[in-house]
C-alpha cells in the first residue's frame, strides 16, 4: 500500500519534468520552410521561399484568441507603412474549421497575405509556445525577433525591429 | 487604427480572465467589460401548520450587482464590484412545541425586518510571464452589520500551460451591532473574524475538457451566534473544510459545454455536506445560449442543533434551533437565457429551490419546520467596450 | 488522514493526466470558448454563493472569507 502510494508521487514527478516544453525557433536561427494554402480558397499558396530577398513578419493567430485579434488590425497599418520598403506580412490563422477564421475576416479585411495552417503543422514546425507568436525574419531568412503574445505598447517595439531590419538592407 | 471592434473580438472578452488554459502566456483582458445584474429572491409563505402563530411572509429580497473590470496598461487589471440589496420579510425568531408535539416556527415581530445592505471591493491583478498575482479589499455594511475583508493570490503556469497551480488567502474583520439589542435583550456589540486559504491545481484534459481540484480551509472565531433567536449559543471558534472537484467539458457535435462540480464539506460545528452541481450551455443559431441547470445539496445536522428551543438549559450549554444547522437536504433548477448583441450581452435567469429534511442523504433525528423554498429570476445586463 | 490521502491521489492522477496528451498552444480553440470557463458569469456565482452562505449552513472553505453579512 505504502509502495503504491510513492510509485503514483515519483510517476508524477518524473512525469512533471519530462513534459518540458521543447525548444523553439530562436532568435539567431534560419527559419523553417513551409508552402501553405491561402485561407481564401480562390487565392494561391503561400510559400516562404517564394518571400527571398524580402523582410517577412510571420504571425501566428486564431479567431478565438483575443490578442490575436486586437493585433491584427494594427499589423495591417503596419503593412501599409512598410510594404514599398520590402515588407511582407504573413499572418498564419490555425482555425480549425477554417471557417471560423474566414468569419472573422469578413468583418476586419486585411491587406497581406494569410496562410491557413489548420492541422498546426507549421505551428508546429515553429514549436509555437503560445497564441499569438510571431517571428520577424530578415531578407536572408534570419529569424530577428521572435514575440510572444501582445499587450499593450508591443506594436512600437515589434515596429522598431521591424524598421531596424528593413533600414539594414 | 482600428474603429469598431469585431464581434468575434467582444465575444472574447473579459471572460478570458477565468478561461483554463487559455495561453499567450499570461496577459491582462483585451477590453473593458461593464455588468450590471437586478435579482428578486422570494421565499415561500409558512404554512399555517408549521406557523399557528403570526406572520407566514418570509424574506422578498431584491439585489442589484456591478462589475468593471479594465486593463491597466501592459500587465494590469483593475476590478471594482459594487452590490446593493434591499431585504423586507420575517426570520425565524424561536421555535416551540405544537399542540401535537411537533415543533413550530414563530416568526419574528409582526412589522417584520427591512434590511439594506451595501458592498464594495476593489481589487488589481499584476500579470507575469508564466502566472499573476492579486489582491482586493472590500467593505460591506447593513443595518446591523459590518465588513471588512483584504484577498490577496497568486498563481502559476506549468507544463506548457496545461497546469496551473493558485493560492489565496483571506482575512475578514466584521461587527455585529443587533436592532433594537435593548428592547429585546439581545446582545449590544460583537464582533468576528475570519480566516481562509484556498489551493487549487487546474489540468487541461484534452482539447475539449479540464479539471481543478481545489481544497480550501476557514477559520472563524467571535460571536458565532445569531443575536435575534430567543436562545442560540453557538462555540466561539469554527473551523471549515471544502473540496471542491469541477469537471469541464465541450461536446463539438452537440456545440454545447457541459459543467460538473462536487463539493464535500465538513466543520468542527458536526456539519457535513455534500453538494453536486450541474450546468449545460447549449448554443443555439447565432448568439443564443439556453443554460439549465441542477443542484443537490445535502447536509447534516451540527451537534447542538435542536428543533424546539429548550429554555430550561443552562446559558453556556450550545444550542441553536436555527434551520440552517439541521439536516436537511436541497433541490434546485434553474434555466438561463443568454443572448450576444454586437458589445452587449442579455441575461434572463429563473430558479427554483426547496428544501426538505427528508431530502438530506444523512440521518435526520430531529427535522427543521422553518426549511426554505425560495423563486429567484434575475435580469443581467454586459457591455464590452 | 484518509482525506489528505485522497487529496494526494487527485493531485497525483492530475500530475499523470500532464503527461498523456499535450494539447499544444494553437489547439485551445475549444478551450477558449467563454461557455468553457471555470465561472461564466461571475455575478450569477457570486450571487449564488452569498444565497447559499445564507440558507445553508456549509459555505465557506472554499472561497474568500469576507463580505459576511448579518443574513437571517
Amino acid at each position: 500500500m505504502q509502495t503504491m502510494h510513492l510509485l503514483r508521487i515519483i510517476s508524477a514527478v518524473i512525469v512533471f519534468t519530462i513534459s518540458a516544453s521543447a525548444l523553439s525557433v530562436e532568435e539567431g536561427e534560419l527559419a523553417p520552410h513551409f508552402n501553405l494554402p491561402s485561407i481564401y480558397p480562390d487565392k494561391p499558396s503561400i510559400s516562404l521561399q517564394e518571400l527571398a530577398g524580402k523582410t517577412v513578419y510571420i504571425d501566428f493567430w486564431a479567431s478565438w484568441c483575443a490578442p490575436c485579434l486586437i493585433s491584427l488590425p494594427l499589423y495591417n497599418d503596419m503593412y501599409h507603412r512598410y510594404k514599398d520598403q520590402g515588407l511582407e506580412v504573413l499572418a498564419i490563422s490555425v482555425d480549425n474549421p477554417v471557417e471560423e477564421g474566414l468569419e472573422f475576416l469578413e468583418d476586419t479585411p486585411l491587406d497581406f497575405l494569410i496562410p491557413s495552417d489548420p492541422e498546426g503543422e507549421t505551428a508546429e514546425l515553429f514549436q509555437v509556445i503560445g497564441m499569438p507568436t510571431s517571428y520577424l525574419i530578415s531578407p536572408d531568412g534570419e529569424v530577428k525577433l521572435v514575440h510572444m503574445g501582445f499587450r499593450n505598447g508591443d506594436m512600437d517595439i515589434i515596429e522598431a525591429a521591424v524598421k531596424e531590419v528593413l533600414e539594414g538592407n | 487604427m482600428a474603429t469598431n471592434p469585431s464581434p468575434s473580438l467582444i465575444a472574447l472578452s473579459a471572460t478570458a480572465l477565468a478561461l483554463p488554459g487559455i495561453t499567450s502566456a499570461d496577459a491582462p483582458p483585451t477590453q473593458s467589460t461593464i455588468s450590471y445584474k437586478f435579482s428578486n429572491y422570494a421565499e415561500d409563505d409558512l404554512s399555517r401548520s408549521e406557523a399557528p402563530f403570526g406572520d407566514l411572509e418570509r424574506y422578498d429580497i431584491d439585489v442589484h450587482q456591478f462589475q468593471f473590470i479594465t486593463p491597466i496598461d501592459s500587465s494590469f487589471s483593475l476590478h471594482i464590484d459594487a452590490n446593493y440589496e434591499s431585504l423586507t420579510g420575517a426570520s425565524p425568531w424561536f421555535t416551540s412545541k405544537g399542540v401535537n408535539g411537533d415543533p413550530i416556527v414563530n416568526l419574528s415581530g409582526a412589522s417584520g425586518i427591512r434590511d439594506r445592505r451595501s458592498e464594495f471591493s476593489i481589487g488589481t491583478k499584476y500579470y507575469l510571464f508564466n502566472g499573476s498575482v492579486g489582491g482586493n479589499i472590500g467593505y460591506s455594511e447593513e443595518d446591523d452589520y459590518r465588513s471588512s475583508y483584504f484577498g490577496l493570490t497568486g498563481e502559476r503556469h506549468f507544463n506548457n500551460e496545461m497546469t496551473t497551480v493558485s493560492l489565496g488567502f483571506s482575512y475578514s474583520s466584521d461587527a455585529i451591532f443587533p436592532t433594537d439589542a435593548e428592547v429585546f435583550n439581545r446582545v449590544i456589540s460583537e464582533d468576528k473574524r475570519s480566516t481562509s486559504a484556498i489551493i487549487s491545481v487546474s489540468q487541461i484534459i484534452s482539447q475539449v475538457s479540464s479539471f481543478q481540484i481545489a481544497l480550501g480551509l476557514t477559520e472563524q472565531s467571535g460571536f458565532l451566534s445569531d443575536p435575534y433567536k430567543l436562545k442560540d449559543i453557538r462555540p466561539d471558534n469554527r473551523t471549515q473544510i471544502a473540496l471542491t472537484n469541477s469537471y469541464r467539458h465541450f461536446f463539438i457535435n452537440a456545440n454545447a459545454a457541459w459543467h460538473v462540480n462536487y463539493r464535500y464539506y465538513h466543520d468542527d460545528f458536526g456539519i457535513s455536506s455534500h453538494t453536486f452541481d450541474m450546468r449545460w450551455y447549449q448554443n443555439l443559431r447565432q448568439s443564443i445560449q439556453l443554460v439549465p441547470s441542477v443542484r443537490f445539496y445535502s447536509q447534516s445536522a451540527a451537534s447542538f442543533f435542536t428543533n424546539v428551543d429548550n429554555f430550561v438549559k443552562p446559558a453556556d450549554e450550545y444550542q441553536s434551533s436555527d434551520h440552517r444547522l439541521s439536516a436537511f437536504g436541497a433541490f434546485s433548477g434553474g434555466l438561463s437565457f443568454v443572448a450576444n448583441l454586437g458589445s452587449w450581452t442579455a441575461t434572463l435567469t429563473a430558479e427554483r429551490y426547496v428544501s426538505n429534511d427528508s431530502y438530506s442523504a444523512y440521518k435526520v433525528s430531529q427535522p427543521s419546520t422553518a426549511l426554505v423554498r425560495y423563486n429567484r429570476i434575475s435580469v443581467g445586463l454586459d457591455y464590452t467596450f | 488522514m484518509r482525506h489528505f490521502q485522497s487529496i494526494l491521489t487527485g493531485i497525483c492522477i492530475i500530475s499523470l493526466l500532464s503527461g498523456c496528451a499535450q494539447v499544444r498552444p494553437w489547439e485551445r480553440g475549444y478551450l477558449a470558448r467563454k461557455e468553457m470557463a471555470w465561472e461564466v458569469d461571475p455575478l450569477e456565482s457570486l450571487l449564488n454563493n452569498h444565497i447559499f452562505f445564507s440558507k445553508e449552513a456549509s459555505s465557506g472553505g472554499n472561497s474568500a472569507a469576507g463580505g459576511g453579512c448579518g443574513c437571517n
